[in-house]
């Protein structure tokens, strides 16, 4: 389905979901750009912080092992 | 901190691995009013409830569609981290339901990842070491060289991350975080767990490691870090390193304003698909990097090589590739999990029939689970070679033997088949020291099926009518207008030198006896070298400019079929386009002179050498990674061989 709003932009949209969210949403929030760019967020920290945890992990395996 | 024992570690890694295979297709709201309705061609309820049932929920309520073959289930890797594992679609068409399951290439990345070095890490380890400062280095360039070629291939990659726009940098620090994290675990269990993993080499063809969505092996992480480490530590592979950066700027040099594309379809991963500068030169690295870094860790390893053990796993990895292939050949559950946690470039058959007939009457190939019949045909030939000559083989190895034998007919690949046998008796006439009747009476077997594949009445045709095969072939599949300059040498061969002349007609009767009149043909048709290109190639496992540069006729000459994504069928002709004449020769007597040398050292050796090469003639194995490795495993093996003559 096609939707238009007052400035004669357009789209199309593929669920009543997405269409709910057009009509009550405007135009400029875009759920799933803010969703995604938050996913990535999360996992850019996780990564960040696994690997510090993995090579303090490491660090103080290796040690025990030597002693 | 609770330090598990190894049993229990196993059995803790066994029970997330299971987890990770049902909860990411199993998250959904289970408590929404959103129940999933029987499928019927009625599909209106899933067009409105996109993104709202994960895949298990929907199969709970259509069992059928786990195991009737008229269900498709299928990825769409361009969808939200959100809508990972749940339905974003289901079309009908003629009978056949496509059911399309939300994925995402990062999420791909994370859980594929994790998945692979789980199951890597059931390996018992042997060693654990501190990363050392150029360990930590190499790590960091490796990450950020394949972030550039993320970078370089726009225009395969704009269409795989939803969201996640490549022209932010913030897109590019994302993307090299989770590089860095994944490459950091990589080397930590590969490198633990070092010694042993070259006997679970021929596992790589169970476990092929393709990121879904992707065009990079998972291997890629580990063995491009390996390769940089090796330039940076080792002064001998630095100073041959230093001629390769001339051949790269050349190679890079030659795609200078060239836009072509290759989508890159069933050797993805190991395949270049967008061809400019930046990308062929970044490209380029990558593949050198690896192939030296795989070089390095399997030689650095090969004293911990046992064949007993790397026999058992070519037949074991053989008898599971079979039985997942033919098991998702006929279940749409087991084809698409298949596909993604395996990490296939393609998803397996569906062709429940393993020795099907076409309408033509020929034997059609089985190719199962791997992407491509030929060179997993190879795979079991080469088990069940090795498991002739290094023998000592225990009831349960028969069976697999049995196995890959099955396996090694359903491929149809009768040169494999035909190498097996040749190879089988010249170890039995080398072992018996035989007379020369009976060796003849050895090899008569060997003939026979030789001419029963040739067809008797193949051999009788003009020779004229056979050396000329190929060129017509591809004088067939060339176009009047924009001809390659390699059909136009061919047309013009009479003008040609008497023994350019001889070694093209040989070489077009052989590709007539061996049925590649046409796959060469078609080759030439497209292979338009310059004179530099001629000498020295396009670049490694570069093949969008070849697939680019010329038009020729799109349908099958004979069928008039469409002629679709066909690849030359020979390693060397390959080799021939990546790196020219020079790499060609260059290849050719190193790996004669490879086999003369290793041939009075280590007969079943040799016999291995001769089985590879003479496959390497006729198929397009070298494309696929995992071949790859075996191929660099076995030469290592006959290297050790002459150093401990030296």
């Amino acid at each position: 389905m096609q939707l238009f709003d007052i400035e004669g932009n357009k789209v199309f949209v593929n669920s009543f979901q997405e269409c709910q969210h057009y009509v009550s949403g405007g135009w400029n929030y875009i759920p799933n750009q803010v969703n995604e760019s938050q996913y990535h967020d999360a996992f850019s920290i996780f990564s960040i912080l696994a690997i510090f945890a993995g090579y303090l992990f490491i660090r103080k395996f290796t040690i025990g092992n030597k002693q | 901190m609770i330090i598990l024992s190894d049993k229990n570690l196993i059995i803790f890694k066994l029970i997330i691995i299971i987890f990770l295979i049902l909860i990411p297709f199993s998250i959904s709201d289970y408590t929404d009013n959103v129940i999933p309705e029987k499928i019927t061609s009625d599909l209106r309820f899933y067009e409105i409830n996109t993104c709202s049932i994960s895949l298990n929920e929907f199969l709970i309520h259509n069992p059928n569609v786990i195991y009737q073959d008229h269900y498709k289930i299928r990825f769409n890797n361009y969808s939200s981290i959100k809508c990972f594992g749940l339905i974003t679609g289901i079309d009908q068409i003629n009978n056949v339901f496509f059911i399309s399951i939300g994925t995402n290439s990062i999420v791909n990345l994370f859980l594929q990842s994790v998945f692979w070095l789980l199951v890597i890490s059931l390996i018992k380890k042997d060693h654990f070491k501190k990363l050392k400062f150029v360990e930590f280095m190499s790590l960091v360039i490796s990450s950020l060289l394949i972030l550039l070629l993320i970078y370089s291939e726009k225009r395969f990659y704009n269409n795989a991350f939803f969201e996640l726009d490549l022209n932010l940098k913030f897109s590019f620090i994302h993307l090299l975080n989770y590089l860095l994290f994944l490459g950091f675990y990589s080397l930590q269990i590969l490198n633990s767990r070092s010694n042993q993993l070259i006997n679970f080499l021929p596992f790589a063809f169970l476990l092929i490691g393709v990121f879904s969505g992707m065009n990079i092996y998972f291997l890629f992480l580990f063995f491009t870090y390996e390769g940089i480490k090796t330039v940076l530590t080792q002064k001998n592979i630095r100073k041959n390193f230093n001629y390769l950066n001339f051949l790269v700027l050349f190679w890079a040099y030659c795609a200078v304003g060239m836009f072509y594309y290759l989508k890159p379809d069933k050797i993805r991963g190991l395949s270049h698909a967008d061809y400019n500068f930046l990308s062929v030169f970044v490209w380029s690295y990558v593949v050198i990097f690896t192939i030296i870094g795989s070089y390095n860790y399997i030689n650095t390893r090969i004293n911990f090589v046992n064949f007993n053990l790397i026999k058992n796993n070519f037949l074991l990895s053989g008898f599971i590739i079979l039985i997942l292939g033919y098991l998702g050949s006929s279940m749409p559950y087991i084809n698409f999990m298949n596909y993604y946690y395996f990490g296939q470039t393609k998803y397996g058959t569906d062709n429940q029939n393993l020795f099907s007939i076409d309408s033509w009457g020929v034997t059609e190939a089985w190719r199962g689970f791997f992407p491509s019949a030929e060179t997993i045909g190879e795979f079991f030939a080469l088990g069940i070679l090795l498991s002739f000559l290094y023998k000592k083989n225990s009831k349960f190895q028969y069976l697999l033997i049995f196995s890959a034998f099955v396996g090694l007919l359903a491929s149809n690949n009768k040169a494999a088949l035909i190498m097996l046998i040749l190879c089988t008796v010249l170890k039995l006439i080398h072992d018996k020291k035989l007379n020369l009747i009976n060796k003849f009476v050895y090899f008569l077997p060997v003939i026979l099926i030789i001419v029963y594949f040739i067809r008797l009445e193949n051999i009788f045709y003009s020779l004229e009518f056979s050396a000329n095969k190929l060129i017509q072939m591809s004088s067939s599949y060339g176009l009047d207008i924009g001809k390659s300059s390699a059909l136009i040498y061919l047309e013009n061969l009479d003008s040609k030198n008497g023994l350019i002349r001889f070694l093209i007609l040989s070489f077009s009767f052989i590709s007539f006896l061996i049925n590649r009149s046409e796959l060469w043909g078609i080759f030439f048709a497209r292979y338009n070298p310059s004179i530099s290109e001629l000498f020295f190639g396009t670049g490694p496992f570069i093949l969008s400019n070849h697939y680019g540069e010329i038009d020729i006729f799109t349908k099958r000459v004979f069928t008039g079929t469409e002629l679709g994504f066909l690849l030359p069928h020979s390693s060397l002709l390959l080799i021939l386009v990546f790196t020219g004449l020079t790499g060609f020769l260059a290849f050719t007597l190193f790996l004669v002179n490879t086999l003369r040398k290793v041939r009075v050292l280590d007969y079943n050796l040799f016999l291995i050498g001769l089985f590879i090469s003479a496959n390497l003639i006729k198929s397009d194995s070298i494309l696929y990674f995992p071949s790859l490795l075996i191929y660099l495993l076995f030469y290592c093996l006959m290297k050790k061989k002459y150093k401990i003559l030296l």
